[in-house]
């Protein structure tokens, strides 16, 4: 018979286009800042919006490790690295198989694989013997396994934009079950290379760049959206079980107190309202909560002409009376889609909005789309709203929906993102 | 092309493509204390073919090679060529 143990998040780390820390995380949903760059991809004729993070972290890494580290690995051993230490931890040998990594990632070592076609094709070079380590899904995880020892389950999660969201769903679980004490869970993406630009302008679901302001290329829920954006960047969260925080006097951000996951069985990219709903609700039973318990919902929003509709009426249906007062706002606007990291990054922003007590906006949202109609925080944050319990949904091409929820901690101490955490 | 001039080679490729500094590179230093694992040894051996246009076909060295040790396996390939 299965345990069932609380599960509370005790650290959190983030690389992202608002933010390379939880400092400047919070600033940048504060004030509403968009990471929002004009991209111009190598071979393509055409630019696009994307959420880039304008620097290199190659100078983090020896010339012995870079070889073996795609740039998606990199983030991620960065922004796991941060979370571990924002936890007070480091070196988990001593948890033996009691402590686990679960990652997520849509495309893994996006650029070492480019580079690879580039040379095949155009170059007619050789591979490097470390091609394999650096472009394969599972480098991220490994690599964070390997530095921090983390010697139980490490899991690479693939189920497309909800990969990071039912990591971190499946840690909680192996958690709360009994079978781990800790363990590190997020996701990582860098899809602004040319053949990811190339694969997704080709479904017609990418925005072109604002005309007037490349910043707000990306509208989720407004009348005038145009297509998502893609956005790079890792976010993880270090999860344990309640007694264990305890016991080492860590304190918690919140409680992670639910888990819905449910898939669409419908079709290969459109999403379902049916299966969207389902997920919700049962991430709502899973922590124990009537939908009017939900304080703030950080929605999946990408801002295509139909995937926002569906979701606006799964969380109608879902919501119901409490919709028409359910702060709802997609801070894509802002970061635009990481893919696999974009469930974690979302949580790490329902988290900080939580604990600091603001619901962050949807920015660019002139007007709504009366099909997407729904209690929208647009344009700006609200100051000063507590919020006891909130929810972070996320919804994949294949159909895989993921709802986390996470719940203030009644009465461990209080953590907050006040102290600047180093990428280094 | 004798063991000293091998091992030259070798040293500047590990030190252009690794950073590793040229008082690191004894000839009995050990690969694994350096930080220099099989991928890296193989890195080397492909830079050393397309360098002097030759296939090395024996390329098996014994476990935590020293930096000698290498060399010395290189050049015995390179004899068998010649």
């Amino acid at each position: 018979m299965p345990m069932n143990r609380e599960v509370v998040i005790t650290g959190m780390g983030v690389l992202s286009p608002i933010g390379c820390d939880l400092a400047e995380l919070v600033s940048g949903l504060s004030a509403g800042q968009s990471g929002i760059r004009l991209c111009e991809p190598k071979w393509l004729q055409k630019k696009f919006p994307g959420g880039v993070i304008p620097r290199s972290f190659a100078g983090e890494f020896t010339k012995l490790e870079l070889p073996f580290l795609d740039r998606c690995p990199q983030m991620a051993v960065i922004a796991a690295r941060q979370a571990i230490t924002d936890a007070g931890l480091g070196d988990f040998s001593g948890y033996k198989q009691r402590a686990g990594l679960y990652y997520g990632t849509v495309r893994g070592g996006a650029e070492t694989e480019q580079t690879g076609y580039e040379q095949i094709l155009v170059e007619h070079k050789n591979a490097r013997p470390f091609s394999v380590m650096a472009m394969m899904h599972n480098a991220g995880a490994a690599q964070i396994s390997l530095r921090h020892q983390i010697l139980g389950p490490v899991m690479t999660h693939s189920t497309a934009c909800a990969s990071s969201g039912t990591a971190i769903g499946e840690a909680l679980r192996a958690i709360r079950d009994g079978y781990l004490d800790v363990a590190v869970a997020g996701g990582a993406e860098t899809p602004l290379t040319p053949g990811v630009f190339w694969v997704f302008d080709a479904t017609r679901a990418l925005a072109a760049p604002d005309g007037q302001d490349v910043g707000r290329s990306c509208r989720p829920f407004a009348k005038d959206r145009a297509g998502l954006v893609l956005g790079e960047g890792a976010a993880f969260v270090v999860l344990e079980s309640a007694d264990h925080a305890k016991r080492r006097g860590a304190p918690c951000y919140a409680s992670l107190s639910g888990y819905g996951v449910a898939s669409d069985g419908y079709h290969i990219a459109a999403p379902h309202a049916q299966g969207e709903a389902t997920a919700m609700r049962l991430g709502l039973e899973d922590a124990g909560l009537a939908p009017g318990a939900i304080g703030y919902l950080n929605a999946h929003a990408t801002a295509t002409r139909g995937g926002d509709v569906v979701e606006a009426e799964a969380i109608r249906t879902v919501f119901g009376d409490a919709a028409p007062t359910l702060p709802v706002s997609s801070t894509k606007s802002l970061h635009g889609h990481l893919l696999g990291a974009t469930s974690a990054l979302e949580l790490v922003i329902t988290v900080v909005a939580m604990s600091e007590s603001f619901i962050p906006a949807t920015a660019h949202l002139a007007e709504v789309d009366p099909e997407c109609s729904l209690n929208h925080i647009a344009n700006r944050a609200v100051f000063d709203q507590p919020i006891e319990h909130a929810m972070s949904f996320s919804s994949g091409f294949g159909g895989t929906n993921v709802a986390l929820v996470i719940s203030k901690h009644r009465e461990m101490p209080a953590k907050r993102p006040v102290i600047p955490v180093s990428s280094s | 092309m004798d063991h000293a001039e091998i091992l030259t080679k070798i040293r500047a490729s590990l030190s252009e493509r690794f950073g590793l500094e040229a008082d690191q590179l004894a000839e009995d230093a050990r690969l694994r204390e350096l930080g220099v694992d099989s991928m890296h040894v193989l890195e080397i051996m492909l830079d050393l073919e397309s360098d002097l246009g030759v296939s090395l076909s024996d390329l098996s060295l014994p476990p935590n090679p020293s930096l000698g040790e290498v060399t010395a396996v290189i050049t015995k390939n390179l004899a068998g060529q010649a």
